[in-house]
């Protein structure tokens, strides 16, 4: 069973998952023009994690729900025992995945053994939280337009909005605790809950 | 002069090694025209060309007398169903045919005659107001047909149109189709022969990129003649004649099968039998292949 | 005209243009609305107290905050530089060091803005350019709070020149700006893929009428009801102010001016974007390369909030105040805006061939894999 899962996973990530995260990695690719990569502070270190990663997200988890805009395939995958809300957790995971470890290929470059645990639960913790809103935004409103607009504007928000309290997404730039993310993780395993959960409720809007 | 003339056509899509299409040529006169070949023999790409949507490698077109580059000329005189053809599901039936009279250039003095007149025609009046997601796939293709026509065009091209109709339905699209080509060129392209069988008698048969066959169904007929076959056989015996000859048509009581089927040579205990245009289809696409049919 | 309603009426109806209007309207509200309760009638009297930064011209002031910082980060061997307006430290060599020094003297001679930019250029050029000595960015440093005296002056050109309406238009324009500059990208690429969803293409391809016509046509119908929401805050800001200060000399005009000249012309370009990115790739590629853009924009505009124009998509004044470097650099903000209307034509016209090649067959769209027939 868990081979046959497998090779799902390894089939799916190979037909829909493998243009958009090259793209994403070649994204990601411009963060040591842009940042410092041998910060000092971990305010400075942040800044990519904080800043950056979390757009990539959006991009990445958005594409999560592209592949079945084409009528007729929701309907046929979801005839099959293994439903689409499985294949959607398989790319949640697998950009979770990616996105994590581009995080951690950072953190490493930083060679700051004392933040790195700190960091890497902070830039993990905003990749779930952007995937958690993108999926739920698409599970509430069935718009692939949403799940896009919703994290968007959220980030937007973060920016200059100041009323976020913990579940602003630049917590270390700012100096707020680092224990924020709890409330931030917290959330997002809400929003996943209540995404796939209403994901696995109702059918696809075609 | 109303007739497509196609000479030497050929297209190559980059990255595949036979071309979709191979030196086709094929005067098209008034009426109908049937298009049969199998999933890609290369039909969809010939209509695409026809519509100006993609570009031969090689070869020419003349539609109505005007070359096939000029686009925007061909455009105006052409309708086009496409294969799937879909729309704005939340958009209603009127608006959807208002909106591609006008990418058709219709005079908006005539816009909303042509249009009531194209609905009372293919009998949609009454889903005027209903939005498009909200039609059959009958009803969907017969506003397909609609606005394929809404230009008045010398030159009507169908890919496919009759896929995933019911029986009725199919009927129904049929005779429109055969209603709608005493004016014009109609191209009616598909793979499933009885379309023909009951719109035209003139057709083409592309296969592999090749134009097969061109002319009358009669004529078709007459090269499938004496290669068909009528026999009874034991259930028991079914599955190795299968894997030597065509079998066209089966029908099984009790122990026993009645069948008819493709050869290229009399059999014993068999009688020769009249073909039908799908066995003449059939015979025509097996020939250069199958070893049965060369017996 | 017709054509142009039913693709107005099919946008404006669309989930994804409700969801737009939503959370642009939230978002202008819950930035500007705070800000609108900041009364503006009174003029300043309390020499003591501390006014809102300007942009001052006062070369001194620029001269002092420059050399400060220079001094600072010369000593540490710590800089910062802005590439795409993110932070990046620099550290110098000691014969690089040496050289900021001899131009931090050399600074100290300077008596004009035009002396204080040539001695400065050489400690950009060492530390890789983007820095705060670039001479485009020195203007960074004249950045201080206002005087007594020229928050007076602020408070004239607020009542006379903004008639209090322009004041707020500004920051409107600001706010509205950043939103606009991503979201319609993403609502387009969504309205471009119904085409492809509804497999509607071949149908509409195969008719008379010319690319330009149909593109042109349905970019006016989206950017009139991407423009909606910007207008209805417009409309309800409008109404706000009218409230606090009745019986004053308002320009009832000055949120929709703000509207069709400041933010109109970055919703012309992230729109044009939106269809070009859908020529172009025929999915959401497009979000990703739109949205690098808008977060450089914002870290380069973020360096100067209070009023900063030049050559950004997104031009900055999130202030009440700094009026008179409003009026003193208009033109640039003119030049700005025009320049970015024409990009979006330019965007418009890329659009337009890549769909004529995709009209013709000769172009599928940019894929890794094989086109399919």
């Amino acid at each position: 069973m868990a081979s046959t899962f497998g090779r799902l996973a390894v089939k799916e990530i190979r037909a829909n998952e493998l243009f958009p995260s090259l793209l994403a990695i070649a994204f990601c690719g411009i963060m040591p023009i842009l940042f410092t990569m041998h910060p000092t502070t971990i305010t400075q270190a942040a800044l990519p994690g904080e800043l950056f990663m979390p757009l990539a997200a959006i991009f990445c988890f958005g594409g999560i729900f592209l592949p079945e805009q084409v009528a007729g395939v929701t309907d046929v995958l979801n005839s099959k025992r293994t439903q689409l809300v499985s294949i959607y957790m398989i790319r949640f995971g697998w950009y979770t995945v990616l996105l994590s470890m581009i995080n951690l290929l950072l953190i490493v470059g930083y060679q700051l053994p004392n933040f790195a645990g700190v960091l890497f639960f902070d830039f993990v913790t905003k990749v779930l939280f952007v995937g958690s809103l993108t999926v739920f935004s698409y599970a509430a409103s069935r718009s692939l337009a949403a799940a896009y607009l919703i994290p968007t504007v959220y980030f937007a928000l973060c920016v200059g909005y100041p009323h976020l309290g913990p579940l602003n997404l630049f917590i270390l730039m700012r100096q707020q605790s680092w224990t924020d993310n709890w409330w931030q993780l917290g959330v997002a395993v809400l929003l996943l809950v209540g995404g796939f959960g209403l994901v696995t409720k109702r059918a696809v809007r075609s | 002069m109303d007739t497509i003339q196609i000479n030497h056509l050929t297209k190559h899509y980059r990255g595949k090694d036979t071309p979709a299409l191979n030196d086709v040529s094929l005067t098209i006169s008034a009426g109908m025209f049937g298009l049969l070949g199998k999933n890609g023999a290369g039909k969809s790409t010939l209509m695409r060309i026809l519509t100006t949507l993609d570009q031969a490698t090689a070869g020419s077109i003349q539609m109505c007398g005007i070359p096939i580059t000029q686009r925007a000329a061909i455009r105006a005189q052409v309708g086009y169903l496409p294969q799937n053809f879909g729309f704005y599901p939340t958009m209603t039936v009127s608006d959807a045919l208002t909106y591609l009279a006008i990418l058709a250039h219709v005079p908006a003095r005539d816009q909303q005659r042509r249009i009531a007149r194209l609905l009372a025609q293919v009998n949609l009046t009454k889903q005027a107001r209903t939005k498009v997601k909200a039609l059959s796939g009958g009803m969907r293709q017969r506003l397909g047909i609609a606005q394929a026509l809404v230009n008045q065009p010398k030159v009507l091209i169908v890919d496919e149109p009759t896929a995933g109709l019911d029986p009725e339905e199919r009927i129904r699209f049929r005779n429109l189709l055969a209603e709608f080509a005493q004016e014009r060129i109609v191209l009616l392209s598909t793979h499933i022969v009885s379309d023909i069988e009951a719109t035209t008698n003139r057709i083409g048969v592309l296969d592999q990129g090749h134009l097969l066959f061109t002319g009358t169904t009669a004529q078709l007929q007459t090269q499938a003649a004496g290669h068909v076959f009528a026999s009874s056989l034991s259930v028991a015996e079914l599955s190795a004649f299968k894997a030597r000859y065509e079998i066209s048509e089966q029908i099984v009581q009790g122990d026993t099968a009645h069948i008819r089927f493709l050869a290229t040579a009399a059999m014993p205990g068999a009688s020769t039998v009249a073909p039908t245009l799908e066995e003449a289809y059939l015979y025509l696409q097996s020939r250069p292949t199958r070893q049965g049919v060369r017996q | 005209m017709k054509l142009f309603w039913l693709e107005f009426k099919r946008f404006t109806t669309s989930l994804a243009f409700v969801l737009y209007t939503l959370v642009t309207v939230g978002f202008i509200l819950l930035n500007v609305w705070p800000m609108i309760d900041r009364g503006l009638a009174t003029a300043p009297v309390n020499p003591t107290a501390r006014y809102d930064l300007i942009t001052t011209t006062d070369f001194h002031a620029l001269k002092t905050n420059a050399l400060d910082q220079l001094k600072e980060e010369h000593a540490d061997d710590a800089y910062v530089t802005y590439p795409f307006g993110f932070a990046k430290n620099v550290t110098l060599t000691a014969g690089a060091q040496v050289k900021v020094e001899q131009a931090l003297n050399q600074a100290r001679q300077a008596d004009t803005r035009r002396g204080l930019e040539k001695a400065l250029g050489p400690v950009d050029q060492l530390l890789g350019g983007h820095s705060d000595y670039q001479a485009a960015n020195l203007q960074r440093f004249a950045v201080r709070p206002m005087t007594l005296a020229e928050a007076r002056r602020d408070h004239t050109l607020i009542m006379r020149k903004d008639r209090i309406t322009g004041t707020y238009a500004r920051l409107f324009a600001d706010i509205a700006s950043i939103i606009v500059c991503i979201l319609p990208t993403i609502v387009i690429i969504a309205y471009c893929y119904a085409d492809r969803r509804a497999q509607i293409r071949p149908t509409m391809q195969a008719k008379a009428m010319g690319t330009p016509k149909w593109l042109v046509t349905r970019y006016a119908a989206s950017v009139a009801g991407l423009l909606i929401p910007v207008l209805m805050t417009a409309l309800l800001l409008l109404g706000r102010v009218i409230l606090l200060y009745p019986g004053a000399a308002l320009d009832y005009w000055a949120f929709f001016k703000a509207a069709g000249f400041w933010v109109l012309p970055t919703l012309l370009v992230s729109t044009a974007v939106g269809f070009l990115s859908d020529a172009l790739f025929s999915n959401f590629t497009g979000f990703a390369l739109q949205i690098g853009w808008w977060l450089i924009t914002m870290m380069i505009g973020a360096h100067q909030v209070i009023g900063n124009y030049g050559w950004l998509l997104i031009p900055r004044h999130n202030s009440l105040h700094n009026v008179s470097f409003f009026y003193a650099h208009y033109s640039e903000l003119a030049i700005n805006r025009l320049g970015y209307t024409l990009l979006a034509i330019v965007f418009l016209g890329l659009t337009m061939v890549l769909m004529n090649l995709q009209r013709e067959g000769k172009y599928r769209g940019f894929h890794l894999r094989p086109a399919r027939r």
